[in-house]
């Protein structure tokens, strides 16, 4: 259950990161409290000719010192939902672009898979799985590679989400060990996050790494001999967290409700026994990486699609939602493709899924309305058919909520976020080294959940203020005294170090261009405000803002590099950077 | 958790120390509470094991008797555990005797012990359900019956057809903590992060790392200019729901993990030795918190732990062969700690699960199933026994839903209230602590279990 890295030895990784930042510190303090405020910088202040408010991509500016605040801050807000984390160059790129182009843009942009750089260190190291680095740990370089240094963002945040709503996870040791494995998952989801739901959830299903987590592989019809039965494992979860959910939906995401006012399940035991019987007689494609090296033992594909074994399919017609039934006599493919439509045309599957989308890349209560936008996108509009990624993604990220989203920054989300606005380097554009800490402090890394319910659940709340207003926030389920002390380390880790990240090998040095917060330290007013925008939207509050310029100018403004840091550190943990927003 | 909050956090900080430079040892702890007898002691814990995932507890506690093996062997088929394998335990129901999973050494010899009983054919119910009832659809049933993410919440909310957002341990987390005056949020400790069983209409968790008990955050101790403006953050930085949310974590985070780092440093090393497993650390570590119980000022207390990955659709037999040695060793090594504190017989621990699963097989495993099998340990368990009626497995018993999913003849309420009544509180008293209890006060899933504990 438990993922192949050495904690022993990135415990003591922590602890020197932790060392050398603690010293950092105390020397950052020592200096005294002389620091005085000067007169904030004029040169982010609105000094361009005023533009007409939204972007429309024709302002003709040459220079960081000609963009109007207010654009700069609108890009801000819009990048910290559309991408990774955007740089302060990102930021400023984006104010001359309109959002339709940007969106337009991204949506052109060629897919950058995570497969050839798994190959690529497969070629460098080879892989054995005792050795360091352990080849389990290459599909999060390539996340790293990707998330950091790709410019298709949008693309990989999509499937980034979907991860989270497709749930698979690298816990189980045989999806671990095998280096091709949630990398090629991950190709699956970023070609299909701009295409069609449809043929994404075909994609899914028939994923061997699906089939392993979710037991569907090598699943055989019954056997009234040995007295076994279809496992009802996919069946289940496909229905409750990949398409319709437990209650029939109204198109903004509200239960329809039965003349008592009970919501209407959408299906019951029988009905997931039917869908068992069609996930019945898939098998691995092909035999896998390196037969030798799994433990002797059967050494599946996981890159490679499964593939149907028509004598271990149930035989048979299968009644299926919407009392539609599956013929008796057609193909087993048929079957399989016959109840991934049949799910994908169940009227909840755009309230259900656009909700989830929402949640995860923009706010946890969007109001129903804003669900009933995006499910109406989902449910084809003008040109877009049903289920066409592109325009559901569009209605998402367009919305006029978008602007006032509130949800709590993820863990892993946040570090991401982080290490990319610190604009870092490495002599070769790739960041082996980056993950590595952030599983073990905050408990959360990409595709490593601890079940397919995912990290937490979207309909998390806790008694008090919360629950009174009726809202959820799913985030806040790992958001414990011990997970909060983790990504506050992670920050002081990453940033409280003389160069390059500490790792368990000789990866690259990583560095961060700090170059562009340097200038401003000299004025502490100016340094928080640009931080704040390019890390916060501008969404810090006024209140954090205060606290931070007093810590910063009690540091001698000759120290820019503790001023810096200081700042960073303390924008980064303030509950106004990690809780999306503004102040009521 | 609001109520023990929405405090001065300066005045708090100051009080700790931190901001005077004060820091050493706590200032309102008296050091002759160390090592203090517990003969007299009013101090009760009760430890939540939650498997996570959906154990497959018809091959936990399993049938030895010829016929009724011989009925397993028939349903279970290839999920069936060799006769010859079984470890078996002293007890029997009627003509059936019992033996254990190979790999629950250590429970057994806390069985025949009389330390630890089995509680069968139990789970969620929301009033009292006959078969004939459930085939009616005449009854009010579980939410989800069968799915995970109900079925696990059910366990723990013990209000099955609602989806409530409090737990039995955080709803006695209320009405207990007055009596934890010196520092309330000892009152609900969890090694697995937040979870509803301790979540409580004015109480929720505090979450320590099962591996390091506490950790630090990086400056704190070292930095004035970054502990200053850390803690005007969390008093300030508050400006909508959300934001107080966290900075509430973030508050408590500090400030009781201070108090707990303080309290642990003085912690006696124990001479039990514990497995380096992570379900087997986070015992150790709750052993380690209860033997400060006193420094912390706690009377009564609950404790959460999961152990997860038991959604066992494949390979049943070899993942449990895997998993289960963690967890008999990491119950029985935590009974031996709690016999060195000399306070096994203040602390009871019970294990939780989704859901029993399918007797019958799909060919690789068993699928999600309904009433199953729980392990009740401590010195004041009336162990060696097994509690409730073991169901008949035959295919004809009305309580066979489909597929061997039993349909429970003991409701969690039951074990709950026993749980309550052990702790101090009359759960008719408060009739929010257990909502359906009453509907089960003298119906058949509703008794059986008032002589678990020894009071």
């Amino acid at each position: 259950m438990h993922v192949v890295l050495d904690m022993g030895f990135i415990r003591s990784i922590i602890w020197c990161c932790l060392g050398a930042g603690l010293i950092i510190l105390l020397g950052a303090c020592g200096g005294g409290s002389g620091g005085q405020s000067a007169e904030p910088t004029s040169s982010l202040q609105p000094s361009a000719p005023a533009t007409s408010g939204s972007s429309t991509g024709t302002v003709p500016t040459t220079s960081e010192q000609d963009l109007s605040r207010t654009d700069r801050v609108s890009a801000a807000q819009f990048l910290q939902l559309a991408t990774f984390g955007a740089t302060a160059a990102e930021i400023d790129a984006k104010t001359k672009v309109s959002v339709d182009e940007w969106l337009e843009a991204q949506f052109q942009l060629p897919i950058a898979r995570h497969t050839p750089i798994v190959n690529r260190y497969l070629q460098t190291y080879g892989y054995d799985i005792d050795a360091m680095p352990n080849p389990g740990t290459f599909r999060r370089f390539a996340f790293w590679e990707r998330a950091i240094g790709s410019p298709d963002q949008l693309r990989q945040l999509v499937a980034y989400a979907l991860t989270q709503v497709f749930v698979v996870s690298d816990r189980p040791t045989p999806i671990f060990v095998n280096p091709l494995a949630l990398s090629s998952y991950y190709d699956t989801l970023l070609e299909h996050s701009f295409g069609n739901f449809e043929d994404l959830l075909l994609a899914v299903t028939l994923h061997p790494v699906m089939g392993f987590y979710l037991s569907h592989v090598n699943n055989a019809k019954s056997d009234p001999v040995a007295n076994t039965f279809p496992d009802e494992n996919y069946a289940r979860e496909v229905m409750q967290l990949f398409t319709i959910g437990l209650y029939e939906l109204n198109l903004d995401g509200s239960w329809v409700l039965d003349p008592a006012g009970k919501p209407i399940p959408t299906y019951d035991n029988q009905v997931i026994r039917e869908f068992s019987k069609v996930f019945t007689g898939l098998s691995y494609g092909e035999t896998g990486y390196s037969p030798d090296l799994m433990f002797g033992k059967r050494n599946p594909a996981f890159n490679v699609p499964m593939v149907m074994f028509e004598e271990f399919h149930e035989l048979g017609e299968k009644r299926l939602l919407n009392g539609e039934v599956l013929p008796n006599g057609q193909s087993a493919m048929e079957d399989i493709q016959g109840a991934v439509k049949n799910l994908f045309q169940h009227a909840n599957v755009g309230p259900f899924i656009g909700k989830l989308l929402i949640q995860r890349l923009i706010t946890s209560n969007p109001s129903p309305a804003y669900v009933a936008r995006v499910a109406s996108a989902f449910n084809g509009e003008g040109e877009a058919p049903r289920g066409d990624m592109k325009a559901l993604v569009r209605a998402i990220l367009t919305d006029p909520e978008a602007a006032s989203a509130e949800r709590i920054r993820e863990p892993f989300r946040r570090y991401v976020h982080m290490i990319r606005a610190l604009e870092p380097t490495s002599e070769d554009g790739s960041y082996p080294g980056l993950g590595y800490l952030a599983q073990f402090l905050t408990g959360q890394h990409v595709l490593s959940a601890p079940s397919v319910f995912n990290f937490y659940s979207p309909a998390f709340t806790q008694p008090g203020e919360l629950e009174t207003l009726g809202w959820v926030s799913p985030e806040l389920q790992i958001t414990t005294e011990d997970t909060i002390v983790g990504i506050t380390n992670l920050v002081a880790a990453t940033l409280y170090r003389e160069q390059g990240l500490d790792t368990p090998i000789d990866f690259p040095d990583v560095t961060f261009n700090l170059s562009h917060y340097f200038a401003l330290a000299d004025e502490g007013e100016a340094l928080v405000d640009e931080i704040a925008i390019v890390f916060a939207g501008d969404q810090l509050s006024q209140a954090a803002r205060s606290i931070i310029l007093d810590a910063v100018e009690e540091i001698p403004a000759t120290n820019r590099q503790d001023r810096v840091n200081l700042a960073l550190y303390l924008t980064l943990i303030a509950p106004s950077y990690a809780v999306l927003g503004e102040d009521a | 958790m609001s109520a023990f909050r929405r405090r001065d956090f300066l005045r708090s900080a100051s009080r700790l120390g931190l901001l005077t430079g004060l820091g050493g040892a706590l200032p309102f702890i008296h050091q002759s509470v160390l090592g203090a007898d517990d003969s007299d002691e009013d101090y009760r814990a009760l430890v939540c094991v939650l498997l996570a995932g959906g154990a497959d507890s018809f091959n936990l506690l399993v049938p030895r008797s010829q016929s009724a093996y011989s009925m397993y062997k028939a349903r279970r088929g290839d999920l069936a555990l060799d006769l010859n394998r079984l470890l078996p335990i002293g007890t029997e129901q009627g003509a059936t005797t019992f033996g254990l999973h190979p790999s629950l050494t250590g429970l057994q010899g806390l069985f025949e012990r009389q330390h630890g009983a089995w509680l069968t054919n139990i789970g969620p119910l929301v009033e009292p359900t006959s078969p004939d009832a459930f085939n009616a659809g005449q009854v009010d049933l579980p939410l989800g019956l069968f799915s995970h993410a109900d079925q696990i919440s059910s366990w723990q909310t013990v209000d099955p057809g609602t989806r409530t957002t409090t737990g039995f341990g955080g709803r006695l987390g209320d009405l207990l903590i007055n009596q934890n005056s010196q520092q309330p949020l000892a009152t609900s400790i969890t090694l697995s992060g937040s979870n509803v069983f301790q979540s409580g209409r004015s109480t929720g968790s505090y979450s320590m790392n099962a591996n390091e008990g506490v950790r630090t955050i990086g400056g704190f101790d070292d930095s004035d200019v970054f502990r200053s403006a850390l803690i005007r953050l969390i008093a300030d930085d508050r400006g909508n729901v959300l934001r107080r949310a966290y900075a509430d974590k973030l508050d408590s985070a500090i400030e009781t993990g201070t108090v707990f780092r303080e309290a642990l440093s003085q912690a006696q090393a124990l001479n039990t030795a514990f497995a380096a497993d992570p379900f087997s650390s986070a015992m150790a570590q709750i052993a380690r918190v209860m033997s400060i119980r006193q420094l912390l000022g706690a009377s009564r207390q609950t404790f959460f732990v999961t152990y997860g990955g038991w959604d066992h659709h494949e390979d049943t037999l070899g993942q449990m062969d895997n998993m289960l040695p963690a967890l008999d060793q990491g119950l029985s090594q935590f009974f031996t700690a709690l016999e060195e504190l000399g306070m096994s017989h203040q602390v009871t621990t019970f294990t939780i699960s989704d859901f029993g699963r399918t007797l019958t097989s799909n060919g690789k495993g068993s699928d999600h199933g309904w009433g199953g099998q729980a392990w009740v340990m401590g010195g004041a368990v009336n162990g060696g026994q097994i509690f409730g009626q073991y169901p008949e497995l035959d295919v004809d018993n009305p309580l066979d839903v489909g597929r061997g999913r039993f349909l429970p003849t003991t409701s969690v309420d039951a074990l709950y209230a026993e749980f309550s009544r052990w702790m101090g509180v009359e759960p008719l008293d408060h009739p929010s602590l257990l909502p359906n209890y009453a509907k089960f006060v003298g119906e058949s899933q509703g008794i059986g279990l008032e002589a678990l504990l020894a009071r």
